[in-house]
């Protein structure tokens, strides 16, 4: 090919893609983002949240969709990473034009996104986020999930109340605001309730070896750990500590929740409690049929993360139909004010503030199951 | 628990971290002995050993001393390969354009491996029993007693292989003076591969050893070892057997130390500094001479 015929045929193409684009904006369609971790060091939870975002715009799409329009989602992966998230968030604000972005899952992803959505005025509802802040970044930044505050003192309670334990360790990772507020949220409360804390260690995020740490709290011989953090890190200190001949009850949260813990922490989770957002034994015609319709989809059991999924992609559509347009303060009213909203987790009322109002479950690993061992209502008791 | 203990315990942990970072370094300072070159892409030569080793153990379904042996020769023909196509091309340019390749290639293999075995955390597969053993006062875990035999046991075959055989003649000679070497009838292409191939060998019995003890593999996993074992190396004197064992040992030991009486977040923090201090006040390393006998 000649350089002027190579010419030609580039400008041809680049105009297809000029032209492409205003086409594919209009339509009848609700274009909306979902940003999620799909690989890295959380890529479970990422799955289980496409899996359930995709199940549950499918059924909308399936019933009509929002006032006769379809949804149409862009699935955009962060790798677990703030970066990629906040690369992620400027394409499908700038590109793709969306009309909403559903995700990030993770708070770190979700504290380097916000900030753009709330900047573009681009509504964004995150179904997993837990960490405290996250609402207070904007008012065009919601959650699907309860908060991190609310989530360590119910560990902090159970630990202190139901198992009447009074002496505990905690170990973190200071470089991730998720375990730093959920040690912050653990330590109030259970010193509130009389409990002490004798030993408390830290690390950084991708560290792997535990070893000096584990020693340290060894030592002090506590009655129970709390380990907040993710799967990919509290697998395998589970495993060392348990192999350094620590018998103390290990205390999780919900990052636990994944069907990749049990081989990272080589079985050792048994016995151990988590707080989680929902429990698959509860007895509601939403969660079992959820439960049995994603499990024929996808061949495992959805865990937490797929049921938030799915409760986020409900609130969003829910919020959608009320505001009965893209518009981003309609739909920013919508978010803030949907109510009565029947989900896998419970029943969803949205908070002008951004969190809804939720109850927690505790669950202990029982045979290599999350049984569940008590339900949490929103006040926290 | 008392604190001498304590103390003993965090001796025996750091010991066992110091290992892997030992046989790491030790592939750092052999490649460095003989042509010069400190060659970045060695961290990822790790990590590739602990992949090859999970798939060895998963898809091949095999025990863990065949698995280890397969990785070992596997990540040897990746570092022959790697000094074939990117090092030896190279070989009369200036230092610098050698070194920025070998930056390069240990990206590549990150890419390269995030691409092919998912840059999801993988769950190593335990091929031995948990166990503790007492010793008096302290315990070690069978997978910590592993890694320290098998690194004591590889050092002194190395040590033997180097000073006693006429292939460790020929390293040493080629180490000492290429052109000379080259004299003498010595095939100094094949020397340097089998340098390689040795020095792979060892950073993929880390990574094995590393999965298990740790229980944990990714893509990453060789970047923050790398580095360290490369410091290590620089600690004892690069270029220097004896060197890179005590350099390893030492930064694992060190390591435990900061984390028990610092802070964790000093942990790579320290590592680095020693590496400033060293080359600020013994650019030779502990146990570097000049004109001390290298490989």
């Amino acid at each position: 090919m000649s350089y002027d015929r190579f010419k030609t045929a580039l400008i041809c193409v680049l105009l297809i893609c000029v032209l492409a684009v205003p086409v594919s904006a209009q339509g009848d369609v609700i274009k909306i983002g979902l940003i999620s971790s799909l690989t890295g060091a959380v890529s479970t939870y990422g799955q289980s949240v496409r899996n359930a975002v995709t199940m549950a715009v499918d059924d909308i799409n399936a019933a009509g969709g929002i006032n006769g329009r379809q949804i149409n989602l862009v699935i955009l992966d962060d790798k677990g990473d703030g970066t990629e998230a906040a690369q992620a968030a400027r394409r499908l604000i700038d590109r793709e034009n969306v009309a909403l972005i559903l995700g990030p899952v993770i708070t770190p992803c979700v504290m380097a996104v916000a900030p753009i959505a709330q900047a573009a005025k681009v509504p964004m509802l995150t179904p997993t986020g837990t960490g405290d802040e996250i609402t207070s970044i904007g008012d065009y930044i919601f959650r699907g999930a309860y908060k991190d505050s609310f989530q360590g003192r119910i560990m902090a309670q159970f630990a202190a109340v139901n198992l009447g334990l009074t002496e505990a360790a905690i170990i973190y990772d200071v470089a991730n605001d998720y375990s730093v507020g959920l040690r912050n949220a653990f330590k109030a409360t259970f010193e509130e309730l009389g409990g002490k804390i004798v030993a408390e260690e830290s690390y950084s995020t991708g560290d792997t070896d535990f070893s000096a740490q584990l020693t340290a709290l060894a030592m002090r011989n506590p009655q129970a750990l709390f380990i907040p953090d993710y799967y990919s890190t509290a697998g395998p200190i589970l495993m060392q500590a348990r192999l350094m001949g620590m018998d103390a009850i290990m205390l999780g949260v919900d990052g636990w929740d994944s069907p990749d813990l049990s081989a990272l922490a080589g079985g050792f989770e048994e016995g151990g409690y988590i707080v989680n957002h929902y429990s698959a034994d509860v007895d509601s015609p939403v969660t079992q049929e959820f439960i049995a319709r994603y499990t024929a989809a996808y061949g495992q059991a959805p865990d937490a993360l797929a049921a938030l999924g799915y409760d986020g992609a409900l609130i969003v559509a829910k919020a959608l139909e009320a505001a009965g347009s893209t518009e981003p303060e309609a739909l920013k009213q919508a978010l803030g004010t949907v109510k009565g909203i029947d989900g896998v987790t419970g029943t969803i009322n949205m908070d002008p503030e951004g969190t809804p109002i939720k109850s927690a479950v505790i669950l202990q690993s029982t045979g290599g199951k999350w049984e569940l061992v008590d339900q949490v209502d929103p006040s926290g008791r | 628990m008392s604190w001498h203990i304590a103390a003993l315990q965090q001796l025996v942990n750091g010991l066992a971290l110091g290992s892997v970072y030992a046989l790491i370094a030790l592939g750092y300072t052999m490649v460095y002995g003989i042509i010069k070159l400190i060659n970045f892409a060695h961290g990822e030569i790790y990590m590739l050993g602990a992949y090859f080793g999970f798939y060895a153990l998963t898809l091949l379904n095999l025990s863990l001393l065949p698995a280890m042996l397969l990785s070992m020769a596997a990540a040897a023909l990746v570092g022959v390969l790697l000094e074939r196509v990117a090092y030896r091309p190279l070989r009369n340019s200036p230092r610098i354009s050698v070194l920025i390749t070998a930056i390069g290639a240990s990206l590549l293999f990150q890419s390269t491996a995030q691409l092919v075995f998912g840059a999801s955390f993988k769950p190593f597969p335990q091929a031995m029993p948990f166990r503790r053993i007492q010793l008096g006062p302290v315990f070690i875990t069978n997978r910590q007693l592993l890694i320290f035999g098998v690194a004591v046991l590889l050092m002194i075959l190395l040590h033997v292989l180097v000073t006693y055989t006429k292939f460790g003649k020929a390293m040493r000679a080629v180490a000492r003076d290429k052109e000379a070497a080259l004299l003498m009838g010595i095939n100094v292409d094949r020397i340097i591969s089998a340098t390689f191939a040795l020095g792979s060998a060892l950073a993929a019995t880390a990574g094995i050893l590393v999965g298990m003890y740790y229980n944990r593999i990714d893509p990453y996993m060789g970047m923050m070892p790398g580095l360290k074992a490369f410091v290590a190396a620089v600690l004892g004197g690069i270029g220097m057997v004896p060197g890179a064992v005590l350099g390893g040992l030492l930064m694992g030991v060190a390591e435990n130390l900061v984390v028990t009486l610092g802070s964790s977040t000093l942990r790579d923090a320290v590592a680095f500094a020693v590496l400033i201090v060293v080359l600020l006040f013994r650019p030779t390393g502990l146990l570097g001479k000049k004109g001390i006998e290298k490989v």
